[in-house]
């Protein structure tokens, strides 16, 4: 049986770690909000932009335009969005380990690949595996702004423009019913009209002008669409973040409360125990 | 008074007008194009600079990144990176990039910075002109 204020001290540790549990719960929750109604907005902005999009793809006049060419080579770039920290429920290693997965079997020659790390623990991640990331995004993944989405955007139009890479691949976890979802793959570049299955085309595409010219049009909403589509994965990522946290957090706060009750009961009787024998002491001293 | 059509303006942040107007005015890579309802159906790029709207009879000017408009019979949809009316926008944020970009432009840089910086003056030189235009109107 430990000592009473052996005890006692461990009791006040634990309330220390459980007033930075409960606080990191408090500050992800405000953060999960901060985003959340701003992601329909981008859905929308999304929705709308791909609709433009298919009226386009139908147009015969883009049929060998370089964001819609599939090539037999296939050298592949990852854009993968994890966190900066982690205390975050099993987020970071979820993410991870499903792009881990992805680019391993995908991927046999490290040269055929481009790596964006969006997150530090990405970058960590992959470092400790012996891969050194292309391009890092540190900090980015605390403010998922449109000028971080447009930064990465020109990074990967870049790479593809300069035929650098032949596919762009986005991994991120997506927010689904209030809680983070299960990571998922997407494909950025080149774009296919059975990407847009699901989006409604205008009544009669044929009929729409392009001003000045369909070419034109596509190369400038392709970038639009790159910008709009990292930005939504970006916030969707950062709502997963926060909320993994603010679950993960939460039972770290309850295991404090537990492991506190606990320790006090223990508390007591060592303490109780202890006054017994300093009683059991004297009185067998007297009769002495 | 011209027929009113909806017109929605979405950036991937907010959307920042949805309701009727009477009239659209922006600039494309050949020019003004105006837009009234009964538009013919159109998909052109937008450029950096004023946006104008024709509300309830009254023309109202705003900042609009680059972006898209798209005409379709019954609505018109414009899609921008940033657009944001004169009240809103911060003139020092906006006087410091456009120094900060000018300064960029004269080193040498790469290719790519170069054209981010000339897009971030393009951007920042078109909000003050929006506000300065305010400004005047105002006095």
């Amino acid at each position: 049986m430990p000592k009473a204020n052996e005890i006692k001290h461990r009791i006040g540790a634990v309330e220390e770690t459980r007033k930075i549990t409960n606080a990191m719960q408090l500050v992800a929750t405000a953060r999960a909000k901060k985003v959340i109604p701003k992601m329909e907005y981008n859905r929308n902005f999304m929705t709308q932009v791909q609709s433009v999009m298919k009226d386009l793809l139908l147009s015969p006049h883009l049929a060998d335009h370089p964001y819609l060419t599939w090539k037999s080579h296939q050298r592949r770039t990852y854009i993968v969005i994890s966190a900066d920290k982690g205390m975050a429920g099993s987020y970071n290693s979820a993410v991870l380990n499903f792009a881990w997965r992805e680019i391993s079997a995908k991927v046999h020659c490290r040269e055929d690949m481009h790596l964006i790390s969006v997150g530090v623990m990405g970058d960590s991640f992959f470092r400790a595996r012996g891969i050194v990331p292309d391009h890092s995004f540190g900090g980015a993944t605390q403010d998922p702004s449109l000028y971080n989405a447009r930064q990465l955007a020109l990074e990967i139009m870049e790479y593809y423009d300069h035929k650098e890479t032949d596919q762009v691949f986005i991994i991120f976890t997506p927010y689904q019913n209030g809680a983070a979802g299960k990571p998922t793959i997407h494909r950025l570049l080149p774009i296919r009209i059975s990407d847009f299955t699901d989006i409604e085309a205008a009544d009669t595409p044929h009929e729409i002008m392009y001003h000045p010219a369909e070419k034109w049009v596509f190369n400038l909403l392709v970038p639009q669409f790159v910008v709009g589509y990292i930005f939504g994965a970006m916030m969707h990522s950062y709502a997963s973040e926060h909320t993994a946290r603010m679950t993960a957090m939460q039972s770290a706060t309850r295991n404090a409360d537990e492991m506190l009750e606990r320790l006090h009961l223990d508390y007591n009787l060592a303490r109780q125990a202890a006054v017994t024998q300093e009683i059991a002491e004297i009185s067998s001293a007297l009769f002495v | 008074m011209p027929t009113p059509f909806q017109l929605d303006i979405l950036t991937p942040e907010h959307s920042f007008f949805s309701g009727k107007a009477e009239g659209v005015v922006v600039i494309t890579p050949d020019g003004e194009i105006g837009v009234q309802a009964h538009h013919a159906p159109l998909v052109t790029p937008v450029e950096i600079g004023t946006i104008r709207l024709l509300v309830d009879g009254q023309w109202k000017e705003a900042f609009i990144s680059e972006g898209f408009m798209e005409v379709q019979h019954d609505r018109t949809v414009i899609f921008t990176q940033a657009c944001e009316w004169p009240e809103n926008i911060d003139v020092l944020r906006a006087e410091a990039t456009m120094q900060r970009s000018q300064e960029q432009l004269r080193q040498q840089l790469s290719i790519r910075e170069h054209k981010t910086s000339q897009i971030a003056l393009a951007r920042a030189m078109a909000r003050l002109r929006v506000t300065r235009e305010q400004n005047l109107h105002l006095k």
